[in-house]
């Protein structure tokens, strides 16, 4: 086999060869108009300190007119920007028409705050104070080379219009960086909010697992900036592998995603990192109870062409978490820690084009001595010892060859090595892993926009296990470790290859409606599978504007990768295939004016092709593609963004669900394991002026499913007690519910701004079970209890 | 095939259910007491005259039971029943014989309460016996009829002999899911009501067999408990017993142990519990795949009971796989007495290997 570097390598050679060339076509464009225009409050601390400014902002307006992206592209200090960005993105525009159909819109934007003065004015010599000073902030003269912000239909000639790949007519939502970092009860780790968001389940406490829409937690995938990410969470869920400072933005996909993605049928999680600031450096600096980090940005020196990001944390948890184990009378030789690094530089080759070179790594470790285990199995009784890391060198592409060619790219080469101990088990892994992407958008007409493109991930694996022979998905719980069979299974070398290809059209038959057909073919080297999965996503939209009203819903099939463990020649059987998914979706959203709007969706999906155990099979051919299930569910989501009018801002999301399978074919229907009946989540935060801001967030959720040991079954030849199971998945966990707060402090200086928070979670103190824990005789049952209330005091330094 | 997805392949072991045990248990302790204080109806092991035995083979079974709710000198009647009749049953798992167990249901409760004058029929192929101690003869094809594993496997067969200790009288169960995975249950002998975990255990031993592997059970020479080897002389008085020992009430001189005066059992001082076994426990493991060089040692395990105090770490690791034969002093027991309690009290050891042996050692000891 040839390297399988070499294709994507090419692919990644070939985009970057490409010049862009200038934009030759005479194409006949009307910018956008604002219709709904925000107004930003007036940083409380600039207000003090009598500073005025102006924030150029880069607006990327949808079809809708909504604004999609909005960046800071000149930096004003002092809190400008945080509120010029919050009213950027709640602006409503009139979209671009070219040819007189909707186009998707950049534009540059000045948003100036300027310091009003009461008659007669002050003296210049003195300063205003609060009582002098009525300030204001509002539009100003756009920038160069900036779109008027007005209701006219002016037309600034600098303006942008570009092929920006809209995303509205799947359904995604995305999280902005400043609500991802002031969640509450997340300590600002970006991807545990967004968990908050409708479609996900609450994953288990201590679990770093995503249920989205009812599929496993193995059926959903995150990417950074396209490439996936082995592992999004530090140990235990505590904190992602991405800092907050390098995310722009979280895009979820919680189900019917574009044919780009694949090999997953639940949801995809696309970290959007930004772009280093390139006006001079910046540095932040942060500490709390979990991790201690170090950011930094700005232009390479001797290459001001390009601009670097640099992150690094290291968790200090083992400073303070042994003491606290051993008081619990839980033998901790050395408790977890984790760290995690990131740089990335990026240029512009030329005014169309960025490449980005990343480099990044993520590190955990555990060696815990527990005890107690020794009652249930002497075998672990020597504790847990785990050490898992990965490391990746990625190189990103974008850029627009013409006016109506836009192509990406990204190579991502790394590593991933795992070392797990528990008593007798054994488990080393490394996986030698190269993924890529490359997509071409070509704009046939301003109607129709084709894209197509390549995803390839593969990989040598080496294996060093020493783990119990079986037992697979239907089988009752395995027994202890103590008694059983190992098996010893070293194989090195081991070749995994999944290439795709995908194309998908954006197709506007009319300013209302459009379309997304697509079709993605996917192979399985190892299974020799290929696949083919057509979808077919749509929006129309019924009215415009801030009050506006639109439709969307999709339909397609979804592949759900052979986990390796059932192929693998130690445990497996070799003819398996992929799972499969028919997915639907059907919703609408509401603008409600004021920043605020509601989406409702409703989803249905029919799952088939699943691995099933069946015993009377026997030995390696015990598992078959004949187990199936269903999931259907409703979603709602409520926004409100900050406005003039309002210092609020919140979201309020609710899914409804129920999710089964039928393990195999004449077996009852059971529950899947993390099916959630209900799933409400209501997120609020209000500036209180000074620099305070208060935020909180309340979450409920049904409990998970379990089959309940109805009593215990001793082997008494091992002296342990095994769980006699009652009907599969006939009881539940009791519900949970937690309310966070999050209060937090800024001050700004003249060169740099200081941030002190307080993130308090489960405020209330609640006893959430997490999980049944039995008596070791089976006899009694209780829950285990999730974390008590957690206050955690942080300290933040921006320059 | 990523990280996460090789990862998968460790997600379905109990090494996934472990860490999480080993998180969980880091943010709180189990609210149940662990298995070494037995205060209930107990079995606490099983010892056979052949772990692993040759098709059509007899092996001899006896079940190593205690009643802690009731004094060391006043047990109470328990009954004991064995079913056997489940061979290789699917994916060698004993959950699968529950099914084929099921003529249980069928037999009355009359028939199990005559089972001495009248024992109850049964299909072709089972057996229904009673006692501590029971004999079964394992089929001659019970090997030949076992699916094939794999290569590196040697060939052998399984048979599960299932048990069920009731302190009341035992009857069928009528329900679709028994508590017991059997159908059985157990119900007090007054008010016929079924009775709890406490005075009712049921289980099944595993009957190995080979063609071509035995395997010897461990020898537990003694268990001592405190500083001295017991004397274990008959006596009528203390003045008959050596220094350290005083006279229990079956007559032996037994060790004495001071009572815990201190107000918590974590302040009380630790007596330790010293297991003896003979050389010939240590063996090698003759059920692994040939080609595993050098042949790995047997796992063995310890675990102690008592009938008062705490025990603190109930089961320890004798051989474990991995890192071998642990010195002597790594498995002994450490024994907390209640605070205040006097009088006599049981400490069982039983050691355990991972192809069916076994082996038990109890000590009387006066608490003063």
């Amino acid at each position: 086999m040839r390297s399988p570097l070499a294709l994507p390598l090419m692919l990644v050679g070939f985009c970057l060869s490409l010049s862009s060339p200038a934009w030759a076509q005479d194409v006949t464009l009307l910018p956008p108009a604002l219709e709904v225009a925000a107004e930003a409050p007036y940083p409380e601390e600039a207000k003090r300190a009598g500073l005025e400014g102006a924030v150029e902002l880069e607006l990327v307006i949808g079809l809708d007119g909504h604004v999609t992206k909005a960046s800071v592209v000149r930096s004003a200090g002092h809190g400008f920007d945080e509120a010029a960005l919050a009213a950027g993105e709640s602006f409503v525009f009139r979209p671009a028409l070219r040819g007189g159909k909707p186009v998707v819109a950049k534009i540059r934007y000045t948003y100036s705050f300027r310091l009003e003065r009461k008659d007669p004015p002050p003296p210049p010599s003195e300063a205003p104070d609060e009582e002098s000073a009525l300030p204001s902030a509002e539009p100003a003269a756009p920038a160069p080379g900036a779109a008027e912000a007005t209701s006219d239909d002016e037309v600034p000639e600098e303006i942008e219009v570009r092929g920006e790949k809209e995303e509205r007519e799947v359904p995604v939502r995305s999280l902005g960086r400043e609500a991802l970092r002031t969640m509450p009860g997340v300590n600002g780790d970006p991807l545990r909010a967004v968990t908050s968001l409708p479609g996900i389940a609450r994953p288990p406490g201590f679990s770093d697992l995503f249920i989205v829409r009812g599929s496993s937690p193995a059926g959903s995938a995150a990417f950074l900036d396209g490439a996936f990410v082995p592992r999004p969470y530090h140990f235990g869920g505590l904190a992602s592998v991405v800092p907050a400072e390098l995310v722009d933005r979280i895009d979820f996909f919680p189900g019917n995603a574009a044919a780009r993605y694949g090999r997953v049928d639940g949801g995809v999680v696309n970290i959007v990192t930004r772009s280093p600031s390139t006006d001079r450096h910046h540095a932040v600096g942060q500490i709390d109870l979990f991790d201690a980090r170090l950011f930094a940005e700005g232009p390479v020196p001797g290459f001001r062409s390009w601009s670097f990001a640099l992150g690094a944390r290291r968790s200090w948890l083992d400073a303070w978490l042994g003491p606290v184990l051993e008081s619990g009378g839980v033998s901790a030789r050395t408790v977890p820690y984790y760290y995690d690094g990131q740089l990335f530089l990026e240029t512009h080759p030329s005014s169309t084009s960025t490449l980005r070179i990343g480099m990044y790594t993520a590190t955990d470790t555990m060696r815990i001595g527990v005890g107690k285990l020794a009652d249930d199995d002497p075998s672990v009784a020597g504790g847990v010892a785990n050490t898992s890391k990965f490391s990746r060198f990625q190189i990103n592409y974008s850029g627009e060859w013409s006016k109506r060619t836009k192509a990406s790219a990204m190579i991502s080469v790394g590593s991933d090595d795992g070392d797990t101990r528990v008593g007798s088990v054994l488990a080393v892994s490394r996986v030698d892993i190269v993924s890529s992407r490359a997509e071409v958008a070509h704009e046939l007409s301003s109607a129709l926009t084709l894209r197509g493109g390549l995803d390839i991930l593969a990989a040598t694996v080496d294996l060093d296990l020493s783990v119990p022979k079986d037992p697979r998905p239907g089988q009752a719980d395995p027994p202890p470790l103590v008694g059983q069979r190992f098996v010893r299974f070293d194989e090195r070398g081991i070749v995994a290859a999944r290439p795709a290809a995908f194309v998908d059209a954006v197709w506007t038959p009319t300013s209302a409606l459009t379309l997304t057909p697509g079709l993605r073919a996917d192979y399985t080297y190892e299974v020799g599978e290929t696949t083919l999965s057509p979808r077919l996503n749509g929006r129309l939209v019924l009215r415009r504007g801030a009050t506006g009203t639109a439709l969307r819903g999709g339909i397609g099939i979804y592949r759900q990768s052979i986990d390796y463990n059932y192929v693998a020649s130690a445990f497996g059987t070799s003819n398996l295939q992929s799972g499969r998914s028919v997915q639907g979706s059907l919703g609408v959203e509401q603008g409600l004016g004021e920043g605020s709007d509601v989406s409702l969706e409703s989803f249905v999906k029919k799952l088939d092709n699943l691995v099933s155990h069946d015993a009377a099979r026997g030995g390696p051919e015990a598992n078959a593609n004949d187990g199936r299930g269903q999931v259907v569910g409703l979603e709602l989501l409520l926004k409100r963004r900050p406005s003039s009018h309002s210092r609020f801002a919140g979201f309020l999301a609710y899914t409804l669900s129920r999710s089964t399978r039928v393990d195999a074919p004449g077996q009852a229907e059971r529950l899947f394991e993390y099916d959630q009946t209900h799933v409400l989540t209501a997120v609020g935060s209000v500036r209180l002026g000074r620099g305070f801001s208060l935020g909180g967030r309340f979450r409920y959720a049904s409990g998970n499913p379990y089959t309940p040991c109805l009593g215990g079954s001793l082997s008494a030849d091992a002296g342990l007690y095994g769980c006699v199971q009652g009907p599969p998945m006939s009881a539940r966990v009791p519900a949970f519910a937690q309310f966070d707060v999050r209060l937090e402090k800024s001050w700004e200086f003249a060169q740099w701004k200081l941030s002190a928070y307080l993130d308090v979670q489960n405020t209330t103190n609640r006893s959430n079970p997490e999980q049944p824990l039995e008596k070791f005789d089976k006899s009694q049952r209780a829950y285990q209890p999730g974390l008590p209330i957690l206050p955690i005091v942080g300290l933040r330094g921006e320059l | 095939v990523s990280r996460r997805e090789t990862l998968r392949v460790f997600r379905w072991s109990p090494l996934a259910g472990a860490l999480g045990v080993a998180v969980a248990l880091a943010a709180c302790d189990s609210p149940f007491p662990g298995p070494s204080r037995v205060e209930s109806v107990r079995v606490l092991g099983a010892v056979m005259d052949n772990p692993i035995a040759h098709p059509g083979e007899e092996v001899h079974v006896a079940l190593i039971v205690h009643d802690g709710g009731a004094p060391l000198d006043a047990p109470r009647p328990l009954e004991i029943a064995w079913f056997f009749g489940c061979h290789n049953p699917a994916d060698d798992a004993p959950g699968n014989c529950y099914q084929p167990l099921g003529f249980l249901r069928d037999i009355s409760a009359e028939a199990f309460a005559e089972h001495q004058t009248n024992p109850p029929a049964v299909p072709d192929g089972a057996t229904l016996a009673y006692g501590a101690q029971t004999t079964v003869k394992l089929p001659d094809d019970i090997v030949a009829t076992h699916r094939p594993i794999d290569e590196e496997t040697v060939p052998r067969g399984l048979s599960y002999l299932f048990f069920a200790v009731c302190q009341g009288n035992l009857a069928p169960y009528a329900g679709t899911y028994s508590p017991a995975g059997i159908p059985i249950t157990c119900r007090d002998a007054t008010t016929g009501q079924e009775v709890g975990a406490s005075r009712f255990v049921s289980g099944y031993v595993t009957l190995r067999v080979s063609e071509t592997v035995r395997n010897d059970n461990p020898v537990l020479v003694s268990l001592q408990v405190g500083a001295t080897a017991p004397s274990a002389v008959a006596c009528t008085g203390d003045e008959g017993c050596p220094a350290g020992e005083g006279c229990g009430a079956a007559g032996r001189c037994l060790p004495v142990v001071a009572r815990c005066t201190d107000k918590s059992v974590d302040d009380c001082p630790a007596v330790t519990l010293r297991p003896q076994l003979a050389e010939s426990s240590f063996e090698a493991d003759s059920s692994a795949p040939p080609d595993l060089v050098p042949t790995p040692p047997e796992t063995l395990w310890i675990s102690y009971f008592a009938t008062a105090g705490e025990l603190d770490g109930d089961s320890r690791m004798i051989v474990d796989p991995s890192e071998g034969r642990r010195p002597d002093g790594a498995f002994s027991g450490e024994w907390k007495l209640d605070p205040g309690f006097v009088g006599e009290a049981r400490v069982f050891a039983v050691v355990h290997d991972n192809r069916g042996g076994g082996a038990v050692s109890s000590q009387d000891v006066l608490v003063r």
